[in-house]
Parts: C-alpha cells; sequence; structure tokens
C-alpha cells in the first residue's frame, strides 16, 4: 500500500475549508499514481485523462465528505476505480476494448512504455518486454485486471482494495489469485 | 491443509496477507510438494514482471487542466459549502477569494485591452492592409448570408471539434492581442474587500464573459486546455505565489473569453469602417442585433444540458453542483434573440433589467473610468461592441451596488466627455434612462451601460443624471 503521504492530512483539512491551493497541491501529489493506474485500468491514454480529470473534479466536490478513515490517496483511488468501471461499462461490448485497441495499432493513444529507458537496446529490450506485459494485462478481463492495477501495480493492502471494491477481504484473495493466475497464463513464456 | 487449499492461497502468501496460522499451513505443505513450490515462483515472478513495467506519468499541464475543469464544472461553489465549521473560508466565497485577484485582474485586463486596440485603431491610419485576416464582424457585415451559413456549419460540429477550429482561427489574434496588450502586469489586483453576502452574486463573479459559453463538464477538457494557453501563466507568477497560480489558471477561460472580446470589438470598429456604415454604425448595431451577439458568441453558445437523472433533489444538486452556469441556459420561446442572449448571460434567475446610456468625448478617458469603476464595484462583467465606437458594460449586481456604479460611470465617463464636447465648458452628463422591466422578485439588478461618443450635431442639452 502507497504510503500515507506527509502532509496530505493537512492539506486535506485546508481543501475542506475552502482552500483551492491546498486542493491543487493534493492534485500535483497524486496525479502521476492516479494517472498511470487508470492508465493500466484503461489501456488508452487519452481515456486515462479524462478519467483522471473527471476524478479529480469529483474528488473536489466531494472532498467535504472525506472523513480520513482512510488515506487520501486511497479514497482518491475508490473514485477512480468507480470512475472505471462505470467506463468500461459505458464501453458496453467492448469489453476487451484495451486488447483491440492496441491490436488494431492506435499508436498514438496506446501507451509509450519505452520513456523510461535510456539506452536503446535497453530501450528495446524493455519496450517488447513492456508491451508483452501490457497486452497481457490488457486481455484480462475488467475485473481481473483491476485487482492486479491496485495490487501488483499499484501497491493497495487487501483491506484497501476491498473498501475501493465494496467486497471482503476473501473476495479480493480469491479474485487476485485467479488474475494473477491468468496473467501468468498469458506470460508463460516469460515466467516459466 | 492439503497442497490443494494451500495452491488457492499462494497469492494471499506471497503477498503477506495470510494470517499466521494460515502462513504456517501453506509452508508446511510447500515443504512437502516441489509443485507448490514451482507454483509459487511462479506467480512471483509474474507479479515481478507486472512491477517492472515503467510508471506513466500525467501528461504536461494536467493539473491546470484539472483545476480549469473544476473551475468550470462550478465545483468550487459546491464543495466547500459542504465543508464543517470555521470561520474565514468556509464559504463558498473561500474559494472565490481565493481567485478574486485574478478575476480582477483578468477584467482589468480586458477594459485595457479594450483601451490600447481602441486607441491604437482610433489613431492609425485606414489601411486595407491591416485588415486582420479572420475579419469575422467584417464578414459578417459584408457577407451576412455567408456568415450565417458558416455558423450554421460550425453547430454540426461536435463541442470538441469546434473548439479546435475556433482554436486554430483565433490563433493570429492571440497574437495579435498579446502584442497589442503590452500592460497586462501594471494592473495591480484589487484591495482585499468586504465578503460578500449573496449568493446570485457570488455566481455571477465566477460567469464568463457574456456571449461566451460555460464548459460543459463534460466538455471542459478540450475547453480548458484550449484556454490555458491564453493565460499569462509568467506575468502571474509575477504577481501570485506558486500555489495560488496553479488555481489561478482555472480563470484562464475568463481571461480567454476577454482577449475574445477584445478582438470582437476591435473587429466591430474595424468592420463598421470597412463597411462604410456611416458615422453612427446603425447598420452595423442592427446586424449585431439581428444576428445575436455575434458570430462567435453563438457558436460557443452552450446546447441546453439534459436534465440530471433522480429526482428533484438530485437534480437541484446537479445544479448546484454546475455552480455559476446553473442557469446559464439558452432560454426558449417567445424571448428574442437579445433577451435570449441576456438571459443566457445572467441566468434565468430573474431580476430588474436597467439600461444606461452614456456619452463620451474622449475615448481614452471614458475607457480609464470605466477600468476604474468596474475594478472597485468588483463585479462580472461583460462588454459587447456595438460598433462605431458604442459599446455596452453588463454587469450583474446586486440593486444598491448598480446605483452606485452607474453614479461612478456618469459622473466619470459622461461628464468628462461632454464636458470636452462642450469646450470645456462644465456641464450635467447626459444620461438617459429606460424604466426597469421587472420580471421576477428582484435579486440582481442586470445592468447594460451603453457608452457612445457624443455627437456634436445633436445639440440635445444633457440631462441630469437619472439613477432610477
Amino acid at each position: 500500500m502507497p504510503e500515507r503521504l506527509e502532509g496530505d492530512d493537512r492539506l486535506v483539512a485546508q481543501a475542506q475549508r475552502g482552500d483551492a491551493a491546498a486542493f491543487g497541491r493534493l492534485v500535483e501529489r497524486h496525479q502521476d499514481a492516479l494517472f498511470n493506474g487508470i492508465c493500466r485500468m484503461v489501456n488508452q491514454r487519452q481515456d486515462a485523462e479524462d478519467l483522471a480529470q473527471e476524478v479529480f473534479v469529483k474528488a473536489f466536490r466531494n472532498i467535504a465528505r472525506f472523513e480520513g478513515r482512510s488515506a487520501f490517496y486511497t479514497w482518491l483511488y475508490s473514485i477512480a476505480v468507480n470512475a472505471v468501471i462505470s467506463h468500461r461499462r459505458k464501453a458496453g461490448t467492448r469489453r476487451r476494448l484495451a486488447a483491440v485497441s492496441l491490436d488494431a495499432g492506435t499508436d498514438d493513444q496506446a501507451i509509450d512504455v519505452a520513456d523510461c529507458s535510456t539506452l536503446p537496446d535497453v530501450a528495446a529490450e524493455h519496450h517488447e518486454l513492456g508491451d508483452r506485459i501490457e497486452q497481457a494485462i490488457a486481455r484480462l478481463d475488467d475485473e481481473q485486471r483491476v485487482m492486479v492495477v491496485l495490487r501488483d501495480i499499484e501497491g493497495f493492502d487487501y483491506e484497501a482494495i476491498g473498501t475501493m471494491l465494496g467486497c471482503p477481504q476473501g473476495t479480493v484473495k480469491s479474485r487476485l489469485h485467479r488474475a494473477r493466475l491468468a496473467l501468468r497464463e498469458q506470460l508463460k513464456d516469460l515466467v516459466v | 491443509m492439503s497442497i490443494d487449499e494451500a495452491r488457492q492461497q499462494l497469492s494471499a502468501y506471497l503477498d503477506g496477507e495470510l494470517p499466521a496460522a494460515e502462513r504456517r499451513a501453506v509452508d508446511d505443505a510447500l515443504a512437502a510438494s516441489a509443485e507448490l513450490r514451482a507454483e509459487l515462483d511462479a506467480l512471483r515472478h509474474t507479479a515481478d514482471l507486472v512491477h517492472t513495467m515503467p510508471r506513466i506519468t500525467a501528461p504536461a499541464g494536467f493539473a491546470d487542466r484539472v483545476a480549469a475543469a473544476i473551475a468550470a464544472d462550478g465545483a468550487a461553489a459546491d464543495a466547500p459549502a459542504q465543508a464543517p465549521a470555521p470561520a474565514e473560508s468556509t464559504t463558498p466565497r473561500g474559494w472565490l477569494r481565493t481567485l478574486r485577484p485574478v478575476l480582477v485582474a483578468a477584467a482589468a485586463c480586458l477594459v485595457l485591452g479594450v483601451a490600447a486596440l481602441l486607441v491604437t485603431r482610433g489613431q492609425a491610419p485606414r489601411s486595407a492592409a491591416t485588415a486582420p485576416p479572420h475579419d469575422e464582424a467584417s464578414a459578417a457585415a459584408e457577407r451576412p448570408e455567408t456568415d450565417k451559413a458558416a455558423v450554421r456549419e460550425a453547430e454540426k460540429l461536435d463541442a470538441v471539434g469546434k473548439l479546435e477550429a475556433e482554436e486554430r482561427e483565433e490563433a493570429p489574434e492571440r497574437a495579435a492581442l498579446k502584442k497589442a496588450v503590452p500592460s497586462r502586469p501594471a494592473v495591480a489586483p484589487a484591495p482585499a474587500r468586504k465578503p460578500r453576502t449573496a449568493m446570485p452574486r457570488t455566481q455571477a463573479m465566477v460567469r464568463p464573459a457574456e456571449g461566451m459559453a460555460p464548459a460543459a463538464p463534460a466538455k471542459t477538457k478540450a475547453q480548458a486546455g484550449a484556454v490555458a494557453d491564453a493565460f499569462d501563466t509568467e506575468r502571474l507568477t509575477k504577481a501570485k505565489d506558486g500555489a495560488r497560480r496553479r488555481m489561478a489558471k482555472a480563470v484562464g477561460a475568463g481571461a480567454h473569453r476577454a482577449a475574445n472580446h477584445v478582438v470582437a470589438l476591435e473587429q466591430s470598429v474595424q468592420s463598421q469602417r470597412d463597411a462604410d456604415l456611416g458615422a453612427d454604425g446603425d447598420g452595423l448595431v442592427a446586424s449585431i442585433l439581428r444576428d445575436g451577439p455575434s458570430a462567435r458568441a453563438k457558436s460557443l453558445a452552450p446546447r441546453p444540458t439534459a436534465p440530471a437523472p433522480g429526482g428533484r433533489e438530485a437534480r437541484t444538486q446537479a445544479s448546484r453542483a454546475s455552480g455559476a452556469f446553473a442557469g446559464a441556459r439558452q432560454p426558449r420561446g417567445r424571448a428574442g434573440k437579445e433577451d435570449a442572449a441576456r438571459a443566457y448571460r445572467f441566468g434565468a434567475a430573474g431580476g430588474s433589467e436597467r439600461r444606461v446610456e452614456l456619452s463620451y468625448a474622449n475615448l481614452r478617458e471614458c475607457l480609464a473610468v470605466v477600468q476604474a469603476a468596474l475594478r472597485d464595484a468588483n463585479v462580472a462583467f461583460a462588454i459587447q461592441p456595438l460598433g462605431s465606437g458604442r459599446f455596452v458594460v453588463e454587469a450583474a449586481l446586486p440593486e444598491a451596488e448598480a446605483a452606485t456604479l452607474i453614479v461612478r460611470l456618469a459622473q466619470g465617463a459622461a461628464t468628462r466627455g461632454d464636458t470636452l464636447a462642450k469646450g470645456g465648458e462644465r456641464q450635467a452628463p447626459k444620461v438617459r434612462t429606460e424604466p426597469s422591466r421587472a420580471k421576477a422578485p428582484v435579486r440582481l439588478v442586470h445592468l447594460a451601460v451603453h457608452f457612445g461618443p457624443v455627437r456634436p450635431a445633436s445639440g440635445r442639452t444633457p440631462a441630469a443624471p437619472d439613477n432610477q
């Protein structure tokens, strides 16, 4: 689970009193992590940007209702997960939208995974490996993808995931296990 | 624990999420089964692979776009209202208080821009070569049918595409505007003022300039991104601290729309000259009134939004959430275009209307007075060019403050103008008012102050100001 960032509580309290600048600092603190997670869940950069923006707007609108029982980031991510689920629901039959979009070669919207590499050969290797993992995650069903993102990418513990998804920890445990098995199957040439 | 049972627990075991007793049971199963250990390794390796994926960072300017979206969404007016107790910033004014200096600065920039452009236009020799390449007002005057067709065509576009197209069109205009308005940093934020008390006033303060559509929540990303470009970050940096600047960009929309108004005003004046409509510009005024506030305003006007689902309370909440723009919808039915535009600009909240006409002889002095009066009044306002040096300043504000503002404008612009017109003999300003038309219980006065040059040939004795 991500560290409860130092100072979040103070900024949240200020934002709840109407301090827009404090909320702006919260946005700056969490925008990258939130954007990364949403990107991995929807696998469309443009959609992710829209959703992340929507999440922050909703968070600002409802900041007064945040009671501090969880970390602000967890609460923020709860909004994000709901937004993603709603977004995917609206996508309807495009259940495997991400995989389709990758196969269709929409490079302008697909996530560029090579931008963190520094050397050309390493970049190429990372790019290939990243593509494989990315596609494997994209081919998971929505429920499994969310589980993998929340746990293996964002590092939330089972309790926080259960809170976000509104399900008991036992359900989180079984869903995550199924998701990892599915992912392992897709990556078996890399894993075994 | 059997091997199969232990297999189901491997992920939780890997994550350290098993209670001690179950963990020990899995340990025992792992010690007894090589196959189970291989499965655990495979799961661990899978999780490690996912961990190796690079982090994706938010795009540049994302926080600014969020701020703009929040401002456009109107969430600012809603969220703090639900916050618990403490003093100053628990009211909706907390957010607005943060943005007020920027709002005032944007308003002052608009007036300065108008002054700079009008004065420049007024003094520069007429030259066809200097006509702007995208003179929409001129096109409206010369080719109204073509323009109307273009507007109709533009209305068929989806909102994002329309905004993108307009952004491309406006690029040279914005560049010209930046050159023409060099004095932005000289505009100091207004001094702190007494807290406002009326909610309608609060909403009016964050409403954008007239005729320009507020960003609908679903479209805010493109719109906010577009307006962010027009907002002068560097100048704000000098005036504000970093944190405030972040959220201050939320009102970039206002600045951008103010810039549009300056361009529109300039175009109107140029159009009037090019079309040679005569000294009074009646033809241009008629064309503007006939076609609505302006082609640009029309193309940017919001479409009526669907009622929020979930019953009356939910709709009320949604309306509050959309904040300043909740009442800013296009009215239908019998309302004429001018009334519709006014209703759009000031919302459907009702209230009285007041129209005042002032004359000026020196545009520069007049605009200086307008600038000072509006800055002191600290209200949301809009300026609409009417051609031939005429323009109207519109604002929504409480009754008492409206009277004060009228007096300020009348004692300043009109008096000076008439004094100069009469060769230095100081006379009372020429002010003509029309009776107010009360439509609903008065909450705000919709004030429209029309300015126009003094006509030496009129020969009428200016009347005393009538502030109703």
